[in-house]
């Protein structure tokens, strides 16, 4: 169904819905200002250190960029990313944050990137929230609550849902948040979200995704500054939580990425996050699906794809080192992507890794981590393969 | 008709009366607290329970300090868990008030009753102005006390016996730091090994070695800690005093038997 025609009367009221709510947390920032509203920093460092990473690239030359074929290996110490967070009171409810992350820095910084910045303002009906900006998307539970690395025991995130649909998912756009609370602990909180959305990738009207090396081409490059269509994305979850227990949720996201409004990606997922005693379990899964790209069709012989896939980390404290805590862990995952309709050519990508973590203090902690990757991806000529194992170590301050 | 959601949110929102800025934080230990606190709180004190921030998420820990930050005055009445020591560390430009957990006027009376005229008194950094207080009082009561301000853990084993020599007693300020694991028991093993009694935040730490364990009256602590607050969110003067009678000693029977101190009740 073409998005454009079907969609164009709910599109200028969620647009008008949207330019209404950020009007008004805007307004409600402004009518009580905090008398010389003061901004806290705070931010972290993750220092990597590759101890032993070889990884077997294999590939035609024209889609591997300059990256060479055969075994790859890599030692060394690489300062991953410096966050700066800024987070001020623009009045008794109404806050302002923003995340400054610098990533790959050296001499120079390889990326810096404003993660989020956003409005969050409480407002007058229960526990209701809007937040407004470059927002974080309440897409499943990793995105908005375990990207930092200070906010996680594993070193590398889960790789396919951050090196190619490109964590964290951050746009522009509004989210209303409300909580409802049911008995015996549990509550219900609801999401909704109208953002820019998805984009095609630059330089380009027909392409969503390229086929490539993961992190060449992540979703995120299409998340751009403004919109590239007429089309508002639209989303949301419905979570149910208790603490001490967990958590289980649902997402759902909506959105054209081609400037005439007929591609449509849509995303789905599910989360469990489990938490009895110090037992720490989240699976996510993660459903997508993507009409008219031409990128893809190189691979998967039809511009309608889409991936199914999740992945499951578990953590329990193993040990104490005076007095410290060494929490182990291990992580799974397991996605694969192909025509919509099935069919031979398929995007597949598995990674096991498991490791250890210990918070030596409020501010620094160190973390141990081998993992194991495969990731292969047809293309016109022949498959890009990549067949990997890193051992590395890492050390994240907070401050 | 399309313009109705949006317009209609925004002029709701926009002629709802915005709160007022709280004037006063008062950060208690935990949610039990917080909501006793709520109950009796004026309208322009926040509670707040310490232990609900995760102070290792610099995203969390910038939240709650920007809302310290935009108060008048932040009353600490957290027991334990480092909190004032905390707050005077990272909040910035605002004054912190800490209640101390226990009332220090019965330390003090007990010192005196001793014959201890010099008493070294222990605390990490961020406890100034709780120590400038209790010297004060202990000076009026005849009691002189050396500070020991400990910047970082690796520091005490150097401050602590060039304070020793001087003082009659120690007594440590109530700091997890300083209270858990390895300064704890290195406090015990100097003190002891030079029979000097050491005076400790809270009748738990008596079997560990302490010779004195100063337990408040938890519920005391926390109506005078909301009565603080209260009268400075209307705009009464600082209290120049955040300590709250009761509570009890609890006293190392066999140490005061052997150093032969008189402790109320006797030794038997």
């Amino acid at each position: 169904m073409a998005a454009g025609a079907a969609g164009a009367y709910p599109r200028t009221n969620m647009r008008r819905l949207l330019a209404g709510l950020t009007a008004a947390a805007v307004a409600t920032a402004l009518l009580a200002p905090a008398a010389g509203a003061k901004v806290a920093f705070t931010g972290y460092g993750s220092l990597i250190m590759p101890v032993d990473s070889q990884i077997q690239v294999r590939g035609p030359a024209a889609v591997l960029g300059g990256t060479p074929e055969g075994n790859l290996v890599s030692r060394g110490f690489r300062l991953d990313a410096v966050g700066l967070f800024a987070t001020t009171k623009v009045s008794e409810d109404v806050d302002f944050l923003m995340d400054l992350t610098f990533r790959n820095v050296g001499n120079t910084v390889g990326q810096t990137r404003i993660q989020y910045a956003y409005l969050d303002a409480a407002l007058p009906w229960g526990e209701a929230r809007l937040q407004a900006g470059r927002v974080n998307l309440p897409f499943n539970y990793y995105n908005s609550r375990r990207f930092y690395p200070f906010q996680r025991v594993e070193i590398s995130a889960p790789i396919y849902v951050s090196a190619i649909l490109g964590l964290p998912i951050a746009d522009a756009g509004a989210v209303l948040t409300r909580r409802f609370e049911l008995e015996n602990g549990w509550g219900l909180d609801a999401r909704a979200y109208a953002v820019n959305g998805y984009g095609s990738v630059a330089g380009s009207t027909g392409t969503l995704r390229n086929p490539s090396l993961p992190g060449g081409f992540a979703l995120s490059g299409n998340l751009g500054a403004g919109n590239n269509n007429k089309d508002i994305a639209f989303g949301g979850q419905l979570a149910f939580s208790r603490s001490g227990a967990g958590e289980v949720g649902a997402s759902y996201y909506r959105g054209a990425w081609d400037q005439q409004n007929r591609r449509i990606l849509q995303m789905a997922g599910a989360h469990v996050h489990w938490t009895p005693g110090e037992f720490d379990l989240l699976a996510e899964y993660l459903h997508l699906h993507a009409t008219g790209d031409e990128g893809m069709a190189q691979s998967l012989r039809s511009q309608s794809w889409s991936t199914h896939g999740a992945f499951v980390t578990a953590s329990h404290p193993l040990f104490t080192v005076r007095g410290r805590k060494v929490v182990g862990w291990g992580h799974a995952e397991n996605y694969h992507t192909s025509r919509a309709g099935g069919g031979s050519g398929r995007e597949v990508m598995r990674s096991f890794s498991g490791g250890a973590h210990m918070a030596v203090n409020d501010n620094v902690s160190v973390k141990g981590e081998a993992l194991y990757l495969f990731y292969a991806i047809p293309t016109t000529t022949k498959s890009i393969i990549l067949d990997g194992r890193v051992v590395q170590a890492s050390v994240v301050i907070t401050f | 008709m399309t313009r109705a959601p949006g317009l209609l949110v925004a002029a709701f929102l926009a002629l709802a009366p915005p709160a007022a800025a709280a004037k006063v934080i008062l950060i208690v230990a935990d949610e039990k607290q917080a909501a006793a606190a709520s109950a009796r709180a004026a309208k322009d004190v926040r509670v707040t329970a310490f232990d609900r921030v995760d102070r290792a998420d610099p995203i969390e820990k910038g939240r709650f300090l920007a809302s310290l930050q935009a108060s008048d005055l932040v009353v600490s009445a957290a027991a334990g868990g480092g909190a004032c020591g905390w707050l005077n560390h990272e909040v910035d430009g605002v004054p912190v008030e800490c209640i101390t957990p226990y009332d220090a006027g019965q330390v003090v009376a007990f010192a005196r009753s001793a014959g201890w005229r010099r008493v070294a008194l222990v605390h990490m950094s961020g406890y100034e102005k709780v120590f400038g207080r209790l010297r004060a009082r202990a000076r009026a009561a005849g009691v002189e006390l050396i500070a020991v301000r400990i910047d970082k853990l690796r520091d005490l084993p150097e401050a602590l016996p060039r304070a020793l020599p001087a003082a009659q007693a120690v007594w440590i300020l109530e700091s997890p730091a300083l209270t858990e694991g390895a300064a704890f028991e290195y406090l015990v093993k100097s003190t002891l090994s030079k029979q000097i009694p050491l005076l400790a935040p809270g009748a738990e730490l008596v079997p560990r070695g302490a010779f004195l364990g100063a337990e408040g009256d938890r519920a005391a602590i926390l109506r005078h800690a909301v009565d603080a607050a209260n009268a400075a969110s209307a705009g009464a003067a600082p209290a120049d005093d955040y300590e709250v009678p009761g509570g009890r000693l609890v006293f190392n029977k066999v140490l005061a038997r052997r150093w032969g101190i008189s402790i109320p009740g006797g030794t038997r």
